[in-house]
């Protein structure tokens, strides 16, 4: 049975048929010619061309080329051997007839076999956009989460994607047949009008297409839906990421504070999420869960874990009556011990004693905190009636004891020698009876509560503590075991609350003889009850109230969108896995390669250097050698520097005080000015005097110490000078070298004016000088001097010299001729001083 | 209804984002479909029989009627004879 559209293609094929049947038709009519203009004495032509209409008929009918095909050929197969007689010129034209017929319905085979064709490419196509479009739209759905959302973005888009490929297709099919049809009708070869059909039907299926409008349109949609339901992802993902590390962070704090294992938490981590937030409204929060199961698996000895129930219990107590999970789990823990009661039972009776506890007027968290920390009393002294305790704690807080205090005093009544003692003792010291028997039974009874309440009757019929004298006091206390504080406080307390809520006392105490059976209650029931008490928000204010409901539609909400980060992060952690399995190999083989490459450079570089660098030290050998030879040059620099500085300090500070004094108002400018120029002078000057002092020490020294010999040596010689004259300048000059002596025509001494000795034998010369200068000295002295006066008028001497006075030898000036000849050679290094 | 040139101008401006959007689909289409044509022997194959058969056709008439272009239009009608191939 022929589909929707197979039938389509056929109603597109019969428009290139209707163009045989209309050539076929005209056929038909030639035949009808032929009939009528034959010749009735040979009636072959006539039964042929009827034949022949007949057949062209049945074609018309049926559609069926083939047989159309094969009678006609059949048909001229036999007209060419038969005898038309008279009809035969006609018969030739019949025959052409046949031939075109056959040519006809030939070519309408083929052509239709080529359309089939093409409808079939162009269905193939079809189905593939379509597929196309299908597979993204299936794709699309099947993304987790946003995926039916983004298929019905996507709808739209597909919708006129499908419209517009059958258009396409519609009209490929119909533009081919319509121009093929054209062309063939205009004369036009097969592969002419087929050529002209594809074109006709490109142009068709573009044309259909155009009555698709908003195409892209519907694709933006698409993309912007697309986009929007990804930022809203991303957005849930990091509030639901919020709340996932929230939890997690609090499941790391558990396991921090217990030490125990991930393996080991059990459902703690799915509770921490139903508990936090089902009792977000009373501001509980992750950690608060996770502290409340770190305290009570510590108080545990890691033995067990909190239940949800004793959880829920623990933070809704903790935050509606500030009693803080590690008390709730060392009560707990008490309780279990005394009753052997499970520690779901438990937590009912710790329920239970806060409720007795507001009921009676006394804070809850203080009974608690009480029974906490006297829990070592509670087990000594209650015998395994966690009841008794409570309403021991109750009852003691009433009075404004506690229940250690109580034990205590129970203790000391019941060490009877030396309670007994006291009590004497007290009664002697206040003159009267004093009488604890009561008590002390009641104590050894294990009624702790009533034992201290006898007590304090007792202590109210000796009156007034206060009026009491130290003595008195002291062996008071001694005998209650009592603090003196605690004792007036009770005193005073039991004065002004005498027989005031009693009835709630005993409401309390029916509570408790209800609630603190050891009866289990299973986990379930403890939740109820503990969110009824958590209900109460019993020290919550308006504003914590709005806070932590805020706080709790805020981890309600976050806790909507976890699931994406708890389905997100472990992919992700996954995917970097993956990441890291893939890339660490490939970085480790870049590493290797990198190693191999470097190693075979290093081997290959490393000598190159190594030759290198034996080269440049060979070169630089001599030039280090000179480098070695001159650096003591460079250290003289260096040496001279300060020193010269030091040398002009005067000038540089005269320098910074013109400065400060001429420029004041530029203030520190100029002082930085001046700084700066004292700093180029300071340069300035010591690369002088570096200079100086390198031509001094290896010029100017090496001379004048030449120079100071010589000189010392014509100093020596001069102050043995006749005429008391040892300045050459001041010396009366000789005349002309005639007055000289003369040996042999060559001057050996000028005249004796001129010179100071002129001896023919100077090998005697010597010793001449010396006793000469012991003379000068002796006759200067006076002669007979000892040599203790000689040194202290050597001393005068150089101590005028040195002031620089004149001194005179003979009435003759002597300092000025020495000053004179120090003057020629720029040095005093021979002077006297 | 006649239009005016500035109406047809903005009509094709109005419309010319949804006409170069079909082009694109079109063109994405057509061109898949020619590819698939031109892969198909088939199609080429029947294309050649039927000019080979129409050619034969004429050939045949040519000859019996000796090439007589008036035999010719008078035994075979117009619109056959264009089919066929004949130019006149």
């Amino acid at each position: 049975m022929a589909n929707d559209k197979q039938i389509e293609n056929q109603r597109e094929l019969n428009a290139l048929q209707r163009l045989t049947m209309s050539m076929t038709g005209d056929m038909s009519s030639m035949m009808d010619d032929i009939i009528v203009s034959s010749d009735k004495r040979n009636k072959a032509l006539k039964e042929d061309a009827t034949i022949t209409k007949q057949i062209l008929a049945d074609l018309k009918k049926t559609g069926d080329v083939n047989k159309t095909i094969a009678q006609i050929g059949t048909q001229i197969g036999q007209s060419k051997n038969k005898e038309y007689g008279v009809n035969q010129k006609s018969a030739s034209l019949y025959q052409s007839q046949l031939i075109a017929i056959r040519g006809i319905t030939t070519g309408q085979k083929e052509a239709a076999k080529a359309a089939q064709g093409v409808f079939d490419v162009t269905d193939e196509i079809s189905s593939k956009f379509n597929s196309v479009l299908d597979n993204i739209d299936s794709f699309t759905k099947k993304i987790p989460i946003i995926g039916p959302a983004l298929s019905n973005a996507f709808a739209p888009l597909k919708e006129k994607g499908e419209l517009a490929i059958s258009r396409a297709t519609d009209g490929m099919k119909n533009g081919f047949i319509r121009q093929l049809t054209k062309a063939k009708k205009a004369g036009d070869g097969f592969a002419t009008s087929f050529s002209k059909g594809i074109k006709g039907g490109v142009s068709g299926a573009t044309k259909a297409i155009s009555g698709t409008l908003g195409m892209s349109t519907a694709l933006v949609g698409t993309l912007l839906m697309a986009v929007g339901i990804g930022v809203l992802l991303y957005a849930a993902f990091q509030i639901g990421a919020k709340r996932f590390k929230e939890i997690d962070a609090a499941a790391k704090s558990f396991r921090q504070e217990t030490g125990l294992l991930n393996s080991q938490m059990g459902d703690l981590k799915s509770n921490i999420e139903s508990i936090s937030l089902e009792m977000g409204t009373l501001g509980v929060s992750s950690a608060d869960v996770a502290n409340a199961a770190g305290a009570f698996s510590n108080e545990m000895k890691g033995t067990s874990m909190a239940s949800k129930g004793v959880l829920t219990s623990m933070v809704a107590i903790e935050k509606s009556f500030g009693v803080s999970a590690a008390t709730q789990a060392k009560v707990n823990n008490t309780f279990q011990l005394m009753s052997g009661a499970s520690d779901i039972t438990a937590q009912k009776m710790i329920q239970t004693t806060i409720a007795a506890a507001e009921l009676a007027g006394v804070a809850p968290a203080a009974i608690m905190q009480d029974i906490a920390e006297n829990a070592e009393a509670g087990l000594m002294h209650f015998r395994g009636s966690t009841k008794a305790l409570a309403e021991a704690a109750i009852e003691a807080r009433r009075m404004g004891t506690s229940i250690g205090e109580t034990a205590k005093v129970a203790e000391g009544l019941l060490d009877f020698e030396s309670s007994i003692t006291k009590e004497l003792e007290l009664g002697a010291m206040l003159g009267t009876r004093v009488n604890f028997n009561k008590a002390r039974a009641l104590a050894f009874e294990g009624k702790t509560v009533e034992a201290q309440k006898a007590v304090n009757v007792e202590v109210s019929k000796l009156g007034d503590i206060n009026k009491m004298n130290m003595y008195q006091k002291q062996a008071l206390v001694d005998a209650t075991g009592m603090e003196l504080t605690s004792m007036i406080k009770q005193q005073s307390i039991a004065k002004k609350f005498k027989g005031i809520d009693d009835d709630r006392l005993e409401a309390a105490n029916s509570l408790l003889d209800t609630g603190m059976s050891i009866n289990d209650m299973n986990d379930e029931a403890l939740v109820k009850e503990a969110k009824k008490l958590g209900a109460q928000k019993a020290m919550q204010s308006e504003m914590d109230k709005m806070a932590n409901n805020t706080s709790a539609l805020g981890a309600s909400i976050s806790d909507m969108f976890m699931p994406i980060a708890t389905f997100l992060m472990p992919l992700l952690n996954d995917l970097y896995e993956m990441v890291n399995f893939i890339l660490l190999p490939v970085f480790g083989l870049i590493g290797t390669t990198f190693k191999i490459i470097f190693g075979v450079l290093s081997a290959i570089l490393r000598p190159i250097f190594a030759l290198v660098k034996a080269l440049v030290g060979a070169i630089m050998e001599p030039f280090k050698v000179i480098f070695d030879a001159i650096r003591p040059i460079g250290e003289h620099f260096e040496e001279l520097g300060p020193k010269l500085v030091k040398g002009m300090e005067p000038v540089i500070s005269f320098i910074k005080m013109l400065g400060k004094a001429i420029i004041p108002i530029i203030g520190m400018f100029v002082g930085d000015l001046v700084d700066g120029v004292v700093g180029a002078f300071k340069l300035i000057f010591s690369v002088f005097e570096a200079a100086y002092n390198f031509i001094d020490k290896y010029l100017i020294q090496p001379i004048t110490s030449m120079i100071n010999l010589i000189q010392r040596g014509i100093s020596a010689i001069a102050s043995l000078n006749p005429f008391g004259s040892s300045d050459s300048n001041q010396l009366q000059s000789g005349g002309s070298i005639d007055d000289g002596i003369v040996q042999g025509g060559k001057i050996i001494s000028t005249h004796p004016e001129d010179t100071l000795i002129a001896t023919k034998t100077p090998d005697s010369l010597l010793s001449n000088i010396a006793g000469g200068i012991s003379g000068v000295v002796g006759g200067l002295m006076g002669g007979g001097s000892s040599d203790a006066q000689i040194v202290a008028k050597l001393d005068e001497l150089i101590t005028v010299m040195g002031a620089n006075k004149d001194v005179y030898m003979d009435g003759r000036k002597v300092t000025a001729g020495v000053s004179s000849t120090v003057d020629k050679i720029g040095s005093n290094s021979y002077s006297l001083v | 209804m006649k239009i005016t040139k500035k109406e047809a101008t903005l009509f094709k401006e109005s419309h010319n984002r949804y006409l170069s959007e079909s082009s694109f689909l079109a063109k994405l289409f057509t061109r898949a479909v020619k590819k698939g044509i031109d892969k198909d022997p088939n199609i080429s194959n029947a294309i050649k029989r039927a000019d080979t058969a129409i050619d034969k056709a004429r050939a045949e008439i040519e000859m019996k009627l000796n090439g007589d272009k008036d035999e010719i239009k008078k035994a075979i009608p117009l619109s056959v004879r264009k089919y066929l191939g004949f130019k006149y």
